[in-house]
């Protein structure tokens, strides 16, 4: 009869916590009576708080769940992390949505329960755990994406996430059986599917079940070539879930993604001849390449931003790629946390003001061509001065120009791949860099270059959006200039994992 | 600077130094223009009571041997290097900061009625900016690391910027901020490349492990590791202390970096007298001081500071003599007298240089303000030649303005005769590493500083003559008016301030004397040791000799502009107009830095932008690259086109390809 310890509950009051607030949210909502929903998206930020405090309170805990799950640092970090992108995300979401008046509690009940599974998955140190933490978090996105449901591109960009997600899933599923055919797992005490990786060392089963479960966790991080749903689907969601998308599936994915290496390193040390750090290498040099090269031609900022994704996808795998040598090990995850949590905010950001100035056409389901145009931001930095200095801020971090948190976040990642001795990936990764300066310059150029044209509608004010781009403004430049504090916190939370 | 002596209190004090300017910027910055006038000005002025009153409390804390260091939270952390944001408050911070925030305090309650005439707007803008250059000039010289006191140094040099080019619409003053930036940047370089020689040589920019590592160096040992490998610690400590040299010539306006500062005149006149002539300017100064125990390692550097610092005094004292201008004159005459400050702390008379800083902050600013109360009165002109007589008209302005004359000419027995006299006889008399090897360095900075000396006495008693003296010789000389107590009040304080401190620098053999060269001693210990100072017996005739200097030439002055002398100055320009036009022409040397390197920098600019920019760059790389792009992604679209069967074959060929090499490769 297996028990549960007050460590157990304590590991697990965060994604509770996240639970909890999304049950809530549902509940109100079903007895709502009047159209009022302004206390939703404050709800929703106070359980992300909760939550994000709660990881933190929580601390290293070490093992839980006989070792099914680890609440360490690195769990923790995410945790904060996400979190943090779901308050932002609701703050816009609530204007986003309010603009349109499409408001309902779904979304923020929704984004809750996804952002429970994020935390599960940024715990989790077993592949079954994992599959469960990745479904809950995706079943959630899925309906999240088609939450403009009415619209064709929104109900066409959940459909193709969510066939294209099932068959990554099946990936994950099979490559998790097959790994378990090679170790044998069961019965033993503290025995996970992670922990026995190396148990199967010297299968060939253990080799082609972890390639398929890369396989299937490059299609949740966008890593080429398991990106081509990125575009179609961050164009086609409604701007807020692609914001939430973009930062919090991201950051989640990659904490497994980490831990799933790190046990594949150690299992396969030997046996499999590095041909896994040659395949992230490879995956690496592919998504930083391809992402940059396909967001230069792009008109639509929205399309950008989702290469631009991709791009940054390739970035954080040279972190995967340096922490591979266990001596470089918690710089490179240092690396890694700080560019997950810069990327969240700056990613958001853009994604918020760009939501701001979207044309939203004449009504419910109506679907403006060029919504997201580049155009529609000419001369923003006349008509919404803090707006277009906000966005500004965001490209620049984007882009990696100091003094932002982009660029002390490229710095960590690139210094720990030539730590790692990957000088080629370095090298591509700073010349894609230079390249990604210039579409995100492109927009700085837009708003503060052209003129506007004539009667360009001023876009959503709302006071929401205002706090919430404040913040992430603030956190880009503070992160940037006096990096030290979340990059210490990043470095004890990186030396934690084992 | 003992660093294990350091006692770790006193945290928020020192921070609330910086801080408090900082929060009155930001609070003007962004709500000024809708506070009004009278709160603006409280605002500015209410935060450097307070950090004055902060700056005060700290200092007497000193007095019992205390150094008081906030040990800051990490900063960043780069490969082994780790930077920290960390305050230090020992007697030479302390006096420095005494004086930031003392005189700042006073240019900022003069400032309130001189930019009355300023709208809204501008006059929030005005104390914004002036609240920045002090958190900026504070954390400078708070800073316990080089880091720190570099963001400091490019916090002035903006704010500078800023002031300089205040009223921005017109051109020529805008430029002028231009100008001081770019020679400013110049500087920089210099301070850089410092900067990061020490780090290479040291591994940390902390001042406190700095000089505790310096103690431990033998100047002939050679460096084992870094860049440097294979050099001596002279050699290696040399190159550094003069990039930082190179940095205060552009920062404390010398040979050849000062051009910048006598058009930098453009600015409002309290920020003349703030920045450009008390503080800011004071900081390359303050920079050699506060390395002084690097500087020691390295005798060369030491010249140069010495020599440079000595032919800037005598330069720029021989382009004042026919200057027109009321403020181009202090202008050089502070250029003049920083050259003496840099006199001191380069021959290892370090308390002397920092004593004339003091001093000179006091007497100087009293000077500026004295000239901006006259331009009041005279209604923005600023020719000295169309004075005349305004004695009568504005008796306070007079008053302080003929004291703090007295006291830059070096008149007994008023502060600047002191710090001077200090400066000349530690020169002539210095008996240290750098006189060992180079004898000549000593006496010929001597030399040199008196004849300063004697032509600063002759120019300031000069624009005193032709200001105040004799009969008005324009209408609105006759017409000129008192400005307000706001105005005059500061001027009194301050050269009140300039006789006073002449307490601090009374000489050995008189009552109590030599306060200030006791007081200081802690900080320049280890330097005086490294360079193997030795105390000079004092002599009388030096100080009968600049006494002498300062009351001939200063009398010529007089007599030449207000007295029985008329005629010679006339018959000396109808003699050699030639002589006369080049020193009116400041010896041409904006010319000279035209021909030879601003030109030819534009042209070479100009061909590597047709070449660099707009063939390579712009045509080959940019929108070469974009093209490729363009095409790549057009090769690549048929990948993305929408249709889901597509994506969904796209990732199986993938996951195919993976396995495929994972079975044939890692599996057996």
């Amino acid at each position: 009869m297996p028990t549960v310890s007050a460590n157990d509950l304590l590991a697990l009051a965060p994604v509770a916590l996240l639970a909890l607030g999304g049950i809530a949210l549902l509940l109100t909502e079903v007895f709502l009576t009047t159209g009022r929903r302004g206390y939703q998206a404050g709800l929703t930020v106070a359980f992300a708080v909760a939550a994000g405090a709660a990881a933190l309170a929580a601390g290293n805990l070490g093992p839980v769940f006989r070792g099914q799950a680890t609440a360490d640092g690195f769990a923790a970090f995410v945790t904060v992390t996400v979190c943090g992108g779901l308050a932002l995300a609701a703050m816009v979401g609530a204007s986003w949505l309010g603009a349109r008046d499409a408001e309902r509690g779904e979304f923020y009940a929704l984004a809750l329960f996804a952002t429970a599974g994020m935390s599960l998955l940024a715990m989790a140190t077993d592949l079954l755990v994992a599959f469960i933490a990745i479904e809950v978090m995706s079943l959630s996105i899925y309906a999240l994406a088609a939450f403009m449901r009415r619209g064709r591109k929104p109900a066409e960009a959940a459909f193709k996430y969510f066939i294209l997600g099932a068959f990554s899933s099946a990936l994950l599923l099979y490559g998790t059986s097959l790994v378990y055919g090679a170790t044998g797992t069961g019965g033993r005490p503290g025995s996970t599917l992670l922990a026995d990786v190396a148990r199967g060392a010297g299968s060939p089963l253990l080799v082609a079940g972890l390639a398929l479960i890369l396989a299937g966790l490059a299609f949740k991080v966008g890593a080429v070539p398991f990106h081509v749903w990125t575009p179609d689907v961050y164009e086609g969601a409604p701007t807020p879930v692609t914001a939430f998308m973009a930062a919090g599936v991201k950051a989640a994915a990659f904490a497994l993604l980490a831990r799933v290496m790190m046990a594949t390193y150690a299992g396969t040390a030997g046996s499999a001849d590095g041909f896994f750090l040659q395949l992230i290498g490879t995956l690496a040099l592919l998504t930083m390449l391809v992402g940059n090269l396909f967001a230069v031609p792009q008109r639509s900022v929205k399309r950008m931003l989702a290469y631009s994704s991709i791009a940054h996808a390739g970035y954080l795998l040279l972190a995967v790629l340096a922490a591979g040598q266990p001596a470089l090990r918690a710089d490179a995850l240092s690396g890694l946390l700080f560019y997950l949590a810069s990327y969240t905010v700056a990613a958001i950001g853009a994604f918020a003001v760009l939501g701001a100035v979207e044309d939203r056409g004449t009504g419910p389901g109506a679907e403006p061509p060029g919504a997201c145009d580049v155009d529609r931001l000419a001369g923003l930095s006349r008509r919404r001065p803090l707006l277009a200095f906000a966005m500004a801020v965001f490209m620049l971090s984007l882009a990696g120009v100091p003094p932002t948190a982009g660029f002390v976040a490229k710095l960590l990642v690139f210094k720990s791949a030539i730590a790692a001795g990957s000088w080629a990936l370095a090298v591509a990764g700073i010349l894609t860099s230079a390249l990604g300066a210039y579409y995100y310059l492109r927009v700085v150029v837009f708003m503060y270059m052209r003129p506007a044209a004539e009667g360009e509608p001023e876009g959503i004010f709302s006071p929401l959006l205002s706090v919430a781009l404040l913040i992430a403004v603030v956190a880009v430049v503070v992160l940037g200039i006096g990096p030290e504090p979340l990059s210490g916190f990043a470095r004890a939370a990186a030396a934690m994992v084992r | 600077m003992d660093h294990s002596a350091a006692i770790h209190v006193a945290q928020p004090l020192l921070w609330a130094l910086i801080f408090l300017p900082a929060v009155g910027a930001l609070v003007n910055g962004f709500l000024g223009r809708r506070l009004g006038k009278g709160n603006v000005a409280l605002i500015g002025i209410g935060v450097m009571v307070a950090a004055f009153l902060a700056a005060v409390f700290a200092y007497t804390r000193l007095f019992h041997g205390e150094v008081l260091h906030a040990a800051g939270d990490p900063w960043f952390q780069v490969g082994g290097l780790s930077i920290r944001f960390g305050l230090l408050f020992d007697r030479l911070s302390g006096t420095l900061s005494l004086v930031v925030t003392g005189v700042g305090l006073l240019i900022h309650v003069y400032s309130s009625s001189y930019m009355e005439h300023e709208d809204d707007f501008g006059y929030a803008r005005f104390f914004t900016y002036l609240n920045l250059f002090v958190a900026a000039m504070m954390t400078l010289v708070l800073g316990d690391s080089l880091a720190l006191t570099f963001m400091g140094w490019e916090g002035v040099g903006l704010a500078s910027y800023l002031l300089i080019g205040f009223w921005y619409t017109d051109q020529q003053k805008a430029w002028c901020g231009r100008k001081a930036f770019i020679a400013n940047r110049v500087g920089d370089f210099g301070f850089l490349i410092g900067f990061f020689a020490v780090l290479s040589i040291f591994g940390t920019a902390d001042y406190g492990q700095l000089a505790s590592m310096a103690a431990r160096l033998q100047g002939g040992a050679l460096l084992a590791t870094g860049p440097f490998a294979g050099w001596t610690v002279t050699g290696a400590v040399t190159l550094a202390t003069l990039g930082f040299f190179v940095g205060c010539t552009g920062k404390s306006a010398q040979l050849p970096l000062y051009v910048w500062l006598p058009d930098a005149m453009a600015g409002p006149t309290p920020v003349s007298a703030l920045i450009h002539a008390a503080t800011m300017v004071t900081a390359g100064v303050y920079l050699v001081a506060r390395t002084s125990f690097l500087f020691a390692l390295a005798p060369a550097s030491m010249a140069v500071v010495t020599t440079v610092g000595a032919a800037t005094a005598l330069f720029s004292a021989l382009i004042a003599f026919a200057q027109t201008d009321i403020k181009k004159v202090l202008a050089y005459s502070t250029v003049s007298q920083l050259g003496f400050m840099f006199i001191g702390v380069g021959s290892g008379a370090y308390f002397a240089g920092v004593l004339h800083l003091v001093t000179h902050a006091f007497f100087k600013a009293s000077l500026f303000l004295g000239a901006g109360s006259v331009m009041h009165g005279m209604r923005d002109d600023t020719d000295i030649r169309n004075m005349g007589g305004l004695a009568k008209k504005m008796p306070q302005t007079a008053r302080t303005f003929l004291i703090s004359t007295i006291a830059i000419t070096g008149l007994l027995p008023l502060s600047g005769f002191f710090s001077k006299d200090a400066i000349l006889a530690g020169a002539l008399f210095a008996h240290n590493a750098m006189t060992e090897a180079y004898p000549w360095v000593g006496v010929t900075a001597y030399v040199l500083g008196t004849l300063a000396a004697a032509g600063t006495a002759f120019y300031m008693m000069r624009l005193y003559a032709l200001t105040f003296a004799g009969t008005p010789r324009t209408e609105a000389a006759a017409h000129a008016h008192e400005s307000s107590p706001l105005m005059w009040g500061p001027l009194w304080i301050l050269s009140a301030l300039a006789v006073v401190a002449l307490v601090l620098g009374l000489p050995g053999e008189w009552a109590g004397g030599e306060l200030f060269a006791r007081f200081t001693h802690p900080v320049f210990a280890q330097a005086i040791a490294t360079a193997h100072v030795e105390e000079h017996a004092a002599t009388a005739w030096p100080f009968v000799v600049a006494w002498l200097v300062a009351v001939v030439f200063g009398g010529l002055g007089w007599a030449m502009y207000a007295g029985s002398l008329k005629r010679i100055p006339i018959r000396f320009v109808e003699a050699v107009p030639a002589l006369y036009r080049f020193a009116l022409d400041k010896f041409r040397v904006d010319e000279l830095y035209e021909w030879l390197l601003v030109k030819p920098i534009q042209k070479v600019s100009h061909f590597l932008w047709k070449v660099g920019d707009a063939f390579l760059i712009d045509g080959l790389l940019v929108n070469g690259t974009a093209r490729a792009a363009n095409a790549f992604a057009r090769a690549f679209r048929t990948l993305q086109n929408g249709d889901v069967q597509r994506y969904a074959a796209v990732m199986a060929l993938a996951v195919a390809a993976i396995l495929w090499t994972a079975l044939g490769r890692g599996g057996h």
